[in-house]
């Protein structure tokens, strides 16, 4: 946390070195994030060239984030997807997102076949059933790991909009799966 | 956070995408790191400048220490090559120069005209044409039986310029009459009787007038019998 807060205020004096360091180490977390939103790589590079140049230019001018400069950055990705996704709405395969589950590598077991369904199910219904809000409150709580509170920051809302938020989301995740699987079995 | 056990297989769906590859592609990776590092080099050299900027503006010493001499002695420098353009420029156009001033210093050669000032009078509409008027100032004598009823006199005094002959005491022959017209009622306003001023005797000067040019005396030779108008009138004689 030390560390953190002595390279934000390096960077804020437009370190050079800190500013480096800042850019290894949210890069590819943003674009994971940014990715998971938008579904499409070179938005979510293009994303990730725009908030970094975001927080270069609010540095310069003697702003920026005091604190938490990691709930700064995904707030600016999330509200530069909101703006994209107002301005073209597009959906990527969903092979994209999904990701890992390179196929042709290994000859998957019964179990593995089975999680895969299920994964598929999963982000079939995020990006199907959930709203924007239901959606963004899932990643930042399940796979980005913001508490209540950062998620909260970064949404814009007070904490317990985004607990309400986050347990319809999970509830209508829920309720997608076992109908999908139900239909898959 | 406690969640409902319900929940429970769809968190842990979660967590496993979590842990899902989403990974910067390297090559897309290394090239948004290199324009971010040009864009931080320029904020660096933007800020560094600035820096610089605000220790001149301070007066700060150090490392401008040293060049603040070298500033003095170009500064030097600047303004001798200015001072010596300007010389060079005014003696070539010299001329033009001093035509420049002289029309300065030089008194307009069009003079102003002001027009006169116009008085305004209440009068302004009211034309007197010296047009002479002969009037005839006329006495009415009036004669008869009283009537009860007396002549209630009206009519406002007027002016009238009266031309005339000048009477040979030396007089100008322009008189300015002031008469008071009392109306009659009932009358036409026309004269039934009165004297007239006549021109004063001549005493034997005829003058210029009408009808009194002195005819000139005739010369006839005792043996001339014929003259032109009897010859013109010999020649339109008709012929019975």
């Amino acid at each position: 946390m030390t560390d953190g807060i002595a390279l934000l205020k390096a960077a804020q004096k437009l370190d050079e070195e800190a500013l480096t360091a800042i850019f290894d180490q949210y890069a590819p977390a943003i674009y994971k994030y940014t990715l998971r939103l938008c579904h499409d790589p070179i938005v979510a590079d293009n994303i990730v060239g725009d908030v970094f140049a975001q927080l270069l230019e609010q540095f310069a001018g003697g702003k920026g984030p005091r604190t938490n400069l990691r709930s700064y950055l995904y707030q600016t990705a999330y509200h530069l997807v909101v703006d994209r996704s107002r301005d073209n709405q597009h959906n990527a395969p969903l092979e994209v997102a999904v990701g890992t589950y390179e196929k042709g590598r290994f000859t998957p077991t019964q179990t593995q076949i089975e999680e895969r369904v299920m994964m598929e199910a999963l982000i079939t219904a995020m990006n199907t059933e959930l709203t924007d809000d239901q959606r963004h409150v899932i990643i930042l709580r399940f796979l980005e790991d913001f508490s209540l509170k950062e998620t909260a920051e970064i949404i814009g809302k007070e904490v317990n909009n985004i607990k309400v938020i986050q347990n319809r989301g999970i509830a209508k995740l829920r309720k997608a799966l076992g109908l999908q699987l139900e239909e898959s079995w | 956070m406690e969640y409902d056990p319900k929940d429970t297989e769809v968190i842990h769906l979660l967590r496993k995408l979590k842990d899902s590859n989403g990974a910067y592609p390297p090559e897309m990776l290394a090239l948004r790191r290199q324009g971010y590092l040009k864009q931080v080099a320029e904020v660096s050299a933007g800020a560094g400048l600035a820096v610089a900027v605000r220790n001149i503006a301070k007066g700060g010493k150090g490392a401008a220490g040293a060049s603040s001499i070298a500033g003095t002695v170009v500064e030097a420098l600047l303004v001798v090559a200015i001072i010596a353009e300007a010389g060079a420029v005014t003696y070539i156009y010299r001329d033009k120069v001093t035509e420049y001033f002289r029309s300065i210093t030089r008194s307009p050669e069009v003079e102003e005209v002001a027009s006169s000032p116009v008085i305004s009078s209440p009068l302004a509409e009211m034309q007197i044409t010296p047009t002479p008027v002969f009037t005839f100032t006329a006495t009415v004598t009036v004669t008869g039986t009283e009537t009860p009823t007396p002549a209630t006199p009206s009519g406002t005094p007027s002016m009238a310029l009266v031309a005339g002959t000048a009477p040979p005491d030396g007089d100008t022959g322009v008189d300015v009459q002031s008469s008071a017209s009392t109306s009659i009622p009932g009358s036409t306003g026309s004269n039934t009787g009165g004297s007239s001023v006549s021109t004063s005797d001549p005493k034997g000067n005829n003058g210029n007038h009408y009808g009194q040019t002195p005819k000139p005396e005739r010369t006839k030779n005792p043996g001339n019998n014929s003259s032109s108008t009897q010859v013109s009138s010999t020649k339109n004689k008709k012929k019975p």
